[in-house]
């Protein structure tokens, strides 16, 4: 027997024919078409779409052979694509090359052979489309054209199979593109939207400031007025409007900070607490309203290398993720913690919600695990970014039972040991 | 012709907050002294242009002008340079800036507001 010999192009042929990945794919029906019609044109019991792969021939139409593939050394179809048209076996057992090839002398004993070699568009041969007969044989003219003619129907179907899957590629590439540009748009708008609220925090405390001057200034004025001209009514009256003052004036002053792009002012030294307080001064009665109880605990005395606005804007993310968290269970609390460690102290925002589930991709850009229009998952990622900017970290406490954000920040050294060191 | 004023006139310059404008204009009128009020920027240069006051008191957010700006154009003219006081509500500048431009004190609304009365009273009693 005579072994199918290999191409001298052999690596070359391989990697054109893996590019269709065809090998080892399911039967399609335009290809049993095509081996139906050559068998029934050349009147053989057995038609093929035989693709040679490295050491093997595999079938991606089978008429009439119980077999999806057979080794590449026996194969006649390894013979036939050396040729550049029909490579025709009248009787194989009397052919010296194939007498005692196994599939002779073997099911599916083969007796006539007739295979033209399938050409890729770079013109490498793949395999055949190939007709089998079990008796001694040849083709007529007409029946050999007609086996051209199908045969080149099969690169057209294989072809077109790999431009659909190029496609289907493309397509895949374009909706998943097209979705990373709806995010980043999603992301513009939602800065954009922080952005004009920054503004528009800033236009309501100045819209809010001076009404508060005029009720402040009345209140002073009737102060002022002789006790005689003072009912207990008014003097109570007073005090009230003096302590709503305050609590707007607060709110207003936290509104400010926050709503002033920060980003490229220098750090400077700040209270911790008054951080904290004035974050919490926003959102203190959403969160009452709500039956949400928020406590502090721990040490807030330090002192912060910081940009205050910014540091607010992590706060008031954690705080309104903690809020979102909370809503709907039966114990809605949240605390916020203070503690100091070495040189830097840990702010910890913890609530009593149902926990985060995979947090691998918590601080990722565009990762939410919220609802569609609560967030489109850039407060965690924003956050994070801002505190290594101030050389700290923003971190999930996974060893606590509730959901725990720590962020840790660096504490100046105190006046003196600075004093000491500049001697 | 520059109006010369006596000692007891001041301006005093407010922004679209009329209600506070009364106030603060009504405080200062029962110390006894006169004062002559606008809401606008341009006009509020118009008059500094035309008479030397004593006293001008400008909340530096003002229609039409960076009242900072206005602060440092009059102080930096040839003309008459009248005492500011400045009061602000939420402003971009910050307090050292104010008070580099010029101005010889700052006020912070709301609460400001009663140490500048208090100190009006003093201003008008030196």
């Amino acid at each position: 027997m005579k072994k199918a010999p290999i191409p001298a192009n052999e690596e070359e042929r391989l990697k054109d024919l893996f590019t269709y990945n065809v090998l080892d794919s399911a039967p399609e029906q335009s290809f049993d078409d095509i081996t139906d019609l050559a068998s029934h044109i050349c009147q053989t019991p057995i038609a093929l779409i035989s693709l040679i792969d490295n050491d093997r021939q595999w079938f991606k139409s089978n008429h009439g052979l119980d077999a999806a593939e057979s080794d590449r050394d026996v194969s006649f179809c390894g013979h036939a694509i050396h040729q550049n048209d029909i490579f025709e076996i009248k009787n194989a057992s009397t052919d010296t090359r194939f007498s005692d090839n196994p599939l002779v002398t073997d099911e599916p004993k083969i007796v006539f052979y007739a295979g033209y070699p399938l050409t890729s568009t770079k013109g490498y041969n793949l395999g055949t489309l190939c007709v089998i007969d079990h008796k001694p044989r040849e083709l007529t003219e007409s029946q050999k054209k007609a086996l051209r003619i199908l045969g080149r129907q099969v690169i057209g179907q294989l072809e077109l199979r790999r431009s659909n899957a190029n496609l289907i590629k493309v397509s895949k590439r374009i909706q998943e593109q097209s979705e990373k540009i709806e995010k980043q748009q999603e992301a513009f708008i939602e800065q954009a939207k922080m952005a004009s609220l920054g503004l528009m925090a800033g236009g309501i405390a100045h819209e809010i400031n001076n009404p508060m001057s005029v009720i402040h200034l009345a209140n002073m004025q009737i102060k002022l007025l002789p006790e005689s001209k003072k009912s207990e009514k008014i003097t109570d009256a007073t005090s009230k409007i003096d302590r709503t003052v305050e609590r707007i004036v607060k709110i207003i002053k936290s509104l400010r900070t926050i709503s002033r792009d920060a980003s490229h002012n220098p750090m400077s030294e700040a209270f911790l607490d008054k951080i904290v307080e004035d974050t919490l001064s926003i959102c203190r009665e959403k969160f009452k309203s709500r039956g949400v109880s928020v406590e502090k605990s721990g040490d807030f005395s330090t002192e912060i290398l910081c940009r205050e606005g910014e540091i607010s804007q992590i706060l008031l993310n954690l705080l309104a993720n903690a809020f979102d968290a909370v809503e709907n269970v039966p114990e809605p609390w949240i605390r916020i913690q203070a503690e100091q460690r070495d040189d830097e102290v840990v702010v910890s925002v913890i609530d009593s919600g149902e926990g985060i589930k995979d947090s691998s991709k918590l601080m990722d850009p565009f990762y939410t695990t919220k609802p569609v229009g609560k967030g489109i998952g850039l407060g965690l990622s924003i956050s994070k970014t801002i505190a290594k900017s101030h050389k700290g970290r923003l971190e999930l406490d996974k060893s606590s039972p509730y959901t725990k954000f720590d962020l840790a920040l660096k504490v100046p050294p105190l006046k003196d040991e600075k004093q000491k060191k500049s001697v | 012709m520059r109006n010369k004023r006596s000692q007891y006139e001041f301006s005093a310059y407010f922004e679209d907050e009329i209600e506070l404008s009364d106030l603060i204009a009504g405080q200062v009128r029962e110390l006894g002294v006169n004062v002559e009020t606008t809401d606008t920027a341009e006009e509020a240069l118009e008059m500094m242009s035309t008479c030397d006051y004593v006293l001008v008191i400008s909340d530096i957010r003002l229609p039409g002008i960076d009242g900072l700006q206005m602060i440092k154009k009059v102080l930096d003219s040839n003309g008459h340079h009248p005492v500011f006081y400045v009061m602000s509500g939420f402003s971009d500048y910050s307090m050292e800036q104010i008070l580099e431009a010029g101005a010889r004190r700052f006020y912070e609304k709301p609460g400001g507001l009663i140490d500048l009365i208090n100190e009006l009273q003093n201003f008008f009693s030196e």
